[in-house]
């Protein structure tokens, strides 16, 4: 068996096709990676100093009422996550700077592909792309006449009649083709290693590398998958052409057509609304006239708490506590409103997930960008923690406004901490993307016994 | 040559690759025509939506001026008052600039889900209102549309690599080629006759589809015209695939070495040179930082403020009408310091905008000129031009939004400072967008761009074969 995965390598490396494809493979990944490394850095550096900007101006606002500051608010930035070197996922699609100001929960702004070409919509060339698409390719090209090739010369017949038993030659043929890959790999692998290791921040570095090697592996069981299943029908095609033309067409549809097909179909199953109309609806839920009766009765309830008849002689500043009740009441409609959008967003992505019942890719695009950090899901999580920051920004200034009656001290604007991000660990972020691995790790399984189960009928 | 035809009809009746292929390219373009039309409609109910507020806002002013009017109500605030400029401008102006999908839109959904199409225009500064991004699953951007231009940027070659790869080396690889030489028929008319049949049925039947699930599917008849260009550029396209793939196969020795070399030719100029040119064009002119803009606005808006009263009296110097007369109410002071302060804004923001704008015609300025190197980007750029889902097309309709927010800064001024008995409903600034004509010389280029390159390839093929049947 071992002979058989040596002398598979060393065709292998010498075959000058597979050279060139490899090393272009290789290239290609490591440059679009080194641009990759160079623009989180960029964009990294942009945030801090951005973010640093913000505190300056909040920390210097020098006496100035509560609720002005609150609506001056502040700008939470997002910096880019170490991975993004390897898989920038949806990072050019997302905004990575939201307002936090008074009343409103505000849509991020600034999507990094705004200020692109309608270029970048062939794909960013990353890591990622040339792992997803060019990867399985690769494998495609150099093992379609692993089988059907030695069967059309004869030497199949020989090989058996030598008394090699086919599992033997299937796992030989494997390990060659897997060691040939593994070269092709080994840059990917240093590459999303060495980001994590390099630019994760202190309190995150374990977080990441656990994340950086996730992601080799994946990659490792997604071009498994796709080695077995060009063994398997190598073995079972007349001819190395069928072999060819039929594992092209699964590539095709499986990891070109696919994608996009399912996302599509996400869209027309659980259809989102247009902006215009889903604002419509908020800006009226959050005018409703109701809630001026019910701020009324609080009012009147506070009056007697009191028991003052006015709310000029209230001990407290009232307005303090309208604004908070505005806030509140407005924080449930967001929250409502959001957590619908999301929940179908959510349902769209699900619909993609259940293609990996009919190609490996899909799983692995999702679980790839979750391990960068760069799925929907990890984005939403920076936008509810800054809402989270606004909200409690929102009731310190608002209490603070509340107690301010008859000073005439300015606001400690220290008292509102800066926003930092947590990013959520690694098992948090793969819990919804459980039924992606299960299905990467089946169709790595799936495509073994295919491929031992065709060989074990050679024989016959 | 008709008996050759008849002779090769028999045998693609009974070749299962090459119907099927047939097959699933049909069905991938009629359900990439139902997407783009799915989301037109889209695009179109959201500019209905924004059309309709609007409208229904405009009247309710009208209604309520009339009613307050009748019987004045006591104690009304003026910011809810449509008498009032500031009531008028503040609770029931809701007008929206709109791009509407152009007549062929849905044949290429291009940059459209990407960048805003309704844009809530107000008087104060632009970048209030100028994100409004259209909701979108961020997966589906990164990924792209199934759409029509999809399958015939992407689909189409690959259909044509499967049918036609192994038209002439299959003969080669089965040894039936030497008895094929000792007939008496030029290999190049009858490998001819093999490819104009094949890709007569597969064009034809990917032309047919095309109109058929046009009209089918709901789109406008008037629209044909765009449909038939487009579709003069997607067969083009096609006609150059083939022809690589007679210049490939005259070549190739085998049948599985001339699929290789078509799904390499592919890969380069569908895949990697549009993505590698992207990534040259991002690092050569990166666009400036979105972050470092957002800094500097709020820099700018903070000092700005504190300068207030200073940049008040400048503002003032440049618009004398605006300078506060006998009567003038302290309450003004707020808006003209507002005004001032978002002149000041726009001051600033306008030359980093500009800087924007300026990285991004350096990209596309080399996108247009290397395009010719890749039928890939050829088909892409006149695809999204004819859809009117391009860049070039938004930046322009870009350009009409900055000019409406000019004149609405330039109508509400004044009215806002002097806002009571505000009637001039019908004189509210609106866009003024058109499109240009479409210019055959663009199209007539992109049309010799694919077909130039294909009759070069037929004729380096057919003198290949000539020379190898001496």
């Amino acid at each position: 068996m071992l002979t058989i995965a040596r002398h598979t390598f060393t065709e292998l490396t010498r075959d000058g096709r597979f050279r060139l494809t490899a090393a272009l493979l290789v290239v290609l990944a490591i440059v679009a990676g080194l641009a990759g490394w160079q623009q989180v850095n960029a964009l990294r550096a942009e945030a801090v100093a951005a973010a640093g900007g913000e505190r300056d101006r909040w920390l210097g606002q020098g006496n100035k009422n509560p609720h002005s500051a609150a609506h001056y608010g502040v700008y939470a930035f997002k910096e880019p996550r170490p991975l993004a070197v390897v898989d920038p996922g949806v990072q050019a699609y997302l905004g990575s700077a939201v307002y936090l100001e008074a009343h409103k929960q505000n849509e991020p702004l600034y999507r990094p592909a705004q200020d692109g070409t309608a270029l970048q919509r062939f794909g960013d060339l990353s890591p990622a792309l040339v792992g997803q698409a060019l990867l399985p390719l690769l494998v495609i090209l150099l093992g379609f006449a692993a089988f059907a090739g030695e069967r059309e010369r004869g030497t199949l017949r020989q090989l058996l009649a030598l008394g090699v038993r086919p599992a033997h030659l299937l796992l030989g043929k494997a390990l060659g083709f897997s060691a040939a890959l593994a070269l092709v790999l080994a840059p990917l692998a240093v590459l999303g290693v060495a980001a994590a290791a390099a630019l994760a921040p202190a309190g995150q570095r374990t977080d990441e590398l656990l994340r950086a090697v996730a992601w080799v592996a994946a990659y490792g069981v997604y071009g498994g998958a796709f080695l077995f299943l060009t063994l398997a029908v190598s073995a079972l095609a007349r001819t190395p052409r069928t072999a060819l033309v039929v594992l092209l067409a699964f590539w095709l549809v499986g990891v070109v057509a696919l994608p996009r097909a399912l996302s599509d179909l996400g869209r027309s199953l659980h259809p989102t609304p247009s902006s215009i109309a889903f604002r419509t609806e908020l800006e009226a839920a959050l005018g409703d006239p109701h809630a001026r009766e019910t701020l009324e009765a609080q009012r009147i309830a506070i009056l007697k708490k009191y028991n003052v008849t006015e709310t000029r002689d209230l001990p407290i500043n009232w307005s303090g506590i309208a604004l908070q009740f505005g806030e509140e009441r407005a924080n449930g409609l967001f929250d409502r409103f959001y957590q619908n959008l999301w929940s179908t967003l959510a349902a769209q992505d699900r619909v993609f997930q259940l293609g990996a019942f009919l190609s490996p890719a899909p799983a692995l695009q999702l679980v790839s960008q979750a391990l960068a950090g760069n799925d929907t899901a990890q984005h939403q999580a920076f936008l509810t923690q800054a809402e989270h920051h606004r909200r409690e920004m929102q009731r310190t200034l608002n209490g603070a406004l509340r107690d301010s009656k008859g000073s005439t001290a300015a606001f400690e604007w220290g008292k509102i901490p800066p926003f930092v991000f947590n990013p959520p660990p690694l098992t948090t972020a793969l819990t919804p993307l459980l039924p992606s691995l299960a299905l990467l790790l089946a169709w790595f399984a799936a495509t073994a016994l295919l491929a031992l189960a065709t060989l074990r009928r050679l024989r016959a | 040559m008709s008996a050759l035809f008849r002779l090769e009809w028999l045998h693609v009746r009974r070749d299962p690759a090459f119907w099927l292929a047939t097959f699933i390219l049909a069905a991938a373009l009629l359900y990439g025509l139902a997407n783009g039309f799915a989301w037109t409609r889209f695009e179109a109910s959201a500019v209905a939506q924004a059309t309709t507020l609007a409208d229904q806002k405009l009247a309710a002013a009208r209604t309520d001026a009339a009613k307050f009017d009748a019987a004045p109500p006591t104690n009304l605030n003026p910011n809810l008052d449509p008498r009032d400029a500031r009531g008028f401008e503040f609770a029931y102006l809701r007008r929206f600039a709109v791009l509407p999908p152009s007549p062929g839109a849905a044949l290429a959904v291009g940059q459209s889900d990407l960048l805003p199409s309704v844009l809530r225009v107000t008087y104060r500064p632009r970048e209030s209102f100028l994100n409004n991004y259209e909701i979108e699953n961020p997966l589906r951007l990164l990924l792209g549309r199934f759409d029509a231009t999809f399958v015939a940027l992407y689909l189409l070659p690959l259909a044509i690599l499967v049918i036609a790869h192994g038209l002439l080396a299959r003969e080669r690889d089965g040894g039936t080629l030497a008895l094929l030489r000792a007939q008496p028929l030029s290999l190049a008319r009858w490998l001819a006759a093999r490819f104009i049949l094949r890709g007569g049925l597969v064009l034809g039947v990917f032309a047919l589809t095309t109109v058929v699930g046009w009209l089918a599917l709901g789109g406008a008849p008037s629209a044909l015209g765009a449909v038939a260009i487009w579709l003069a550029l997607a067969l083009a396209y096609g006609a150059f695939w083939f022809a690589l793939a007679w210049f490939v196969g005259a070549r190739a020795a085998t049948a599985s070495s001339s699929a290789l070399t078509l799904a390499g030719a592919w890969l380069v100029l569908v895949v990697l040179f549009p993505a590698g040119l992207n990534l040259t064009l991002k690092q050569l002119y990166p666009p400036p930082s979105r972050a470092a803009f957002q800094d500097t606005l709020r820099d700018g808006t903070d000092d700005a403020t504190r300068r207030g009263s200073q940049l008040l009296a400048q503002y003032l110097e440049d618009h004398p009408e605006l300078a506060p007369g006998p009567t003038a109410a302290n309450e003004n002071d707020f808006f003209r310091t507002r005004f001032a302060v978002n002149a000041e804004i726009e001051r600033l923001a306008g030359p980093l905008r500009a800087a924007f704008a300026a990285q991004l015609t350096r990209q596309q300025t080399v996108i247009e000129r290397l395009r010719w190197f890749s039928p890939a980007l050829v088909l892409h750029h006149g695809a999204l031009t004819l859809a009117g889902t391009d860049r070039t097309r938004h930046q322009r309709w870009l350009d009409s939004v900055g000019d409406l927010h000019a004149r609405t800064v330039d109508f509400f001024e004044p009215r806002l400072l002097r806002s009571a008995n505000f009637r001039d409903y019908d004189a509210v600034p609106a866009l003024d967008f058109r499109d240009p004509p479409a210019s055959p010389a663009a199209l007539l280029a992109a049309l010799a761009a694919l077909l130039l390159p294909a009759a070069a390839l037929l004729a380096l093929g057919t003198r290949t074969l000539r020379l190898s049947a001496l």
